[in-house]
């Protein structure tokens, strides 16, 4: 029998395709986003501060919410019991631990 | 039998038009229901609003005795919901094979050869559902609701723009789902098609429901026929 705590992991999880493909998505979009905003500032990484967490997070929800209705998985995923905003959830997740990780990296 | 998903006294309003009052659909297992209206008179949003994927103004939804509120559908279909929009229910990053790979893992289904051959489905499998046709995702999705066997579907226009032998082999599904006691609420304006295999009919008009029973005695209903069906039916 499966541990309860697993089976409620399980659950948040939307399956490996679109998980993977969120969490890759996330990652690509992070790197952009560095590249655009901050590259022409002189710095690829900048000091994390709160603001480019909230700038972050902000972008990493919008991102993920698209993503979300472009594919049109909504629907599929709650039929699956899950529920749709763990996608948006992945990606802001993804940058915001890429951005602590490079925070903590340069410092 | 005692429904498994009951709405009571619905309400919705969309900014100043008034389309549900007081609206009420459920579904007892092994029961097929068509919830008939015309164009514009809520039927989706009614069915939307028992999918949890619209919040009704007033009423409640019952699902497995349990009031939802607010109704979700991700909850719900852990408990054995499945809903299938107007607009479909595929993901578009997935194949058809993908779908019932997720159903599978998730609900530690079995094996899905035999379905797939069923429904003719063995040269879509690895196609992108995009690339389907209306009848060819229609039958993607039956396949997935009959692989997932839900205890209580919604299906909302599920028989538009299908062809009658598509349309026919839908309906021979619902049957087989609502034999197997799966509680059916369908809607849709293909009363010739749904017909066989609806077990009672609820009409939906001027905001409200009227539950008319079985299909022969709502054709037998003057009112039902003059105001929805019309004359040629």
């Amino acid at each position: 029998m499966r541990h309860p705590a697993k089976t409620h992991w399980r659950r948040l999880w939307p399956g490996r395709v679109i998980g993977l493909r969120a969490v890759f998505a996330a990652a690509l979009l992070w790197i952009l986003l560095h590249v655009v905003l901050f590259a022409g500032s002189g710095q690829i990484a900048p000091a994390s501060s709160f603001k480019v967490l909230l700038l972050i997070s902000a972008i990493g929800s919008i991102a993920g919410i698209a993503d979300l209705k472009r594919n049109r998985e909504s629907i599929f995923l709650q039929n699956l019991g899950v529920a749709p905003l763990v996608v948006p959830a992945i990606w802001v997740g993804v940058m915001m631990l890429l951005e602590l990780i490079t925070a903590v990296v340069i410092r | 039998m005692e429904p498994i998903l009951q709405a009571d006294s619905i309400g919705k309003t969309f900014r100043d038009r008034r389309v549900l009052t007081s609206a009420c659909v459920s579904a007892a297992p092994g029961e097929v229901v068509g919830l008939l209206g015309r164009t514009g008179e809520g039927k989706s949003t009614l069915v939307r609003i028992c999918a949890g994927q619209s919040r009704s103004d007033s009423g409640w939804v019952k699902y497995k005795g349990e009031i939802c509120d607010p109704p979700r559908l991700s909850s719900m279909a852990s408990g054995g919901v499945y809903y299938l929009p107007e607009s479909g229910s595929l993901a578009r990053s997935l194949t058809l094979q993908g779908h019932f790979d997720l159903l599978r893992e998730r609900f530690r289904l079995g094996p899905v050869d035999e379905l797939i051959d069923d429904f003719d489905l063995r040269g879509l499998l690895a196609a992108s559902t995009a690339a389907m046709s209306t009848g060819e995702r229609r039958r993607a999705e039956m396949a997935l609701v009959f692989y997932r066997k839900p205890e209580c579907l919604l299906a909302d226009e599920l028989f538009r723009d299908l062809d009658p032998i598509t349309a026919e082999r839908v309906g021979r599904v619902l049957g087989i789902l609502a034999q197997n006691g799966c509680a059916v609420i369908v809607t849709g304006h293909e009363v010739r098609a749904m017909a066989p295999c609806l077990t009672s009919i609820v009409w939906l008009t001027s905001g409200t429901t009227y539950a008319l029973g079985r299909p022969e005695l709502a054709w037998k209903n003057e009112y039902f026929r003059r105001e929805y069906l019309g004359p040629a039916e």
